[in-house]
């Protein structure tokens, strides 16, 4: 299973360098390093991805989820009220703020 | 299954009562606001609407049966004080009632409930605690002096396992469960977090970053804790 891991982590990368304009490239090795536990690496992923596409919903929800497992809630927070900056309709997001603000 | 009468389809009894039936309860819901009645009648086992002050209505209902009575009005003292007496007439075990002061309180001590609760200043407290202090983000009293809070896993203790941590001769409190968030995949395809509570934790189990702790204590014992 490692084995598979790496195969797959080198397969996301190598896409993610030759298509670089495609918003899929940082999304997909990003949920690879997120669903991994791989925080720091699935941020600069994320980020990198939203330096080309900074309105990019996707990218900007995923950063946030992993803001949030880093216990960075009050960086989580800003990036889904600039969701909801974007998109007032969007209501996964309107969820995920309310429940990182809920007591 | 536990069975339960929740009087009043105020936004408490509403919120308590959708919570039980969620939890797989039978739920009757009774309050005299016949639109709210309505609202609840689908998420509830049986929602009907009675004048909660008249005791022939509340005899008719074969209440005695249920394990538990929530009494959910606040506002209305007189009708809270003559539920929760009409409720422990009719045999109910447990009677839960909702205080809006501390004189509400204590005149339903006084005729009956097994239980008062106060969720105002309750919830105030445990806010005005929170905002206190930067890392305990719950409190729950269980005496004066001993409690359980929930607490960000301190610096020092991440990578250590609880053996290693040694907390319980160190600063004499007990880790009874860790709460984590682990990294899920959604329905839609969306990343998302779940919250995993691990219980009476193992020996080799390690502090991760974003862990929160339930720690059981003596005050003076988890307040060095916190501070460590």
């Amino acid at each position: 299973m490692p084995e598979a891991r790496e195969k797959k982590e080198t397969r996301l990368l190598r896409i993610l360098e030759e298509k670089p304009d495609e918003q899929e490239s940082y999304l997909h090795l990003g949920k690879f390093y997120f669903l991994a536990g791989r925080y720091d690496q699935a941020a600069a992923v994320y980020l990198r991805g939203l330096e080309r596409f900074p309105l990019d919903r996707a990218l900007l929800v995923n950063l946030g989820v992993v803001r949030e497992a880093q216990g960075r809630p009050d960086e989580a927070r800003d990036l889904f009220r600039r969701i909801l900056e974007i998109d007032p309709h969007d209501t996964a997001a309107a969820e995920r703020l309310g429940r990182l603000t809920a007591f | 299954m536990k069975q339960f009468v929740v009087i009043g389809a105020g936004r408490f009894g509403r919120e308590v009562a959708t919570s039980l039936s969620a939890e797989g309860c039978q739920v009757m819901l009774l309050d005299s606001d016949d639109t709210l009645v309505q609202q609840m009648s689908e998420r509830v086992t049986q929602a009907i609407r009675v004048d909660v002050c008249d005791d022939k209505a509340l005899e008719s209902l074969d209440l005695g049966d249920m394990d538990v009575a929530v009494v959910a009005i606040g506002s209305k003292i007189e009708a809270s004080i003559l539920a929760t007496m009409k409720l422990k007439e009719l045999g109910i075990k447990t009677v839960v009632s909702k205080a809006g002061s501390a004189a509400h309180s204590k005149i339903l001590s006084r005729v009956g409930a097994d239980k008062v609760i106060f969720p105002e200043k309750d919830m105030a407290v445990r806010l005005a605690r929170s905002l206190v202090s930067s890392t305990i983000s719950d409190i729950i009293e269980l005496s004066e002096d001993y409690s359980i809070i929930e607490i960000k896993a301190p610096e020092h203790l991440l990578g250590k396992s609880l053996v290693q941590a040694d907390v319980r001769s160190r600063f004499g409190v007990d880790i009874v469960a860790f709460k984590r968030m682990v990294p899920r995949q959604e329905k839609d395809g969306e990343t998302g977090l779940r919250e995993e509570v691990i219980i009476a934790p193992k020996a080799a189990e390690v502090f991760r970053p974003n862990d929160t702790l339930v720690v059981l204590g003596h005050m003076k014992d988890l307040a060095r804790f916190e501070k460590s």
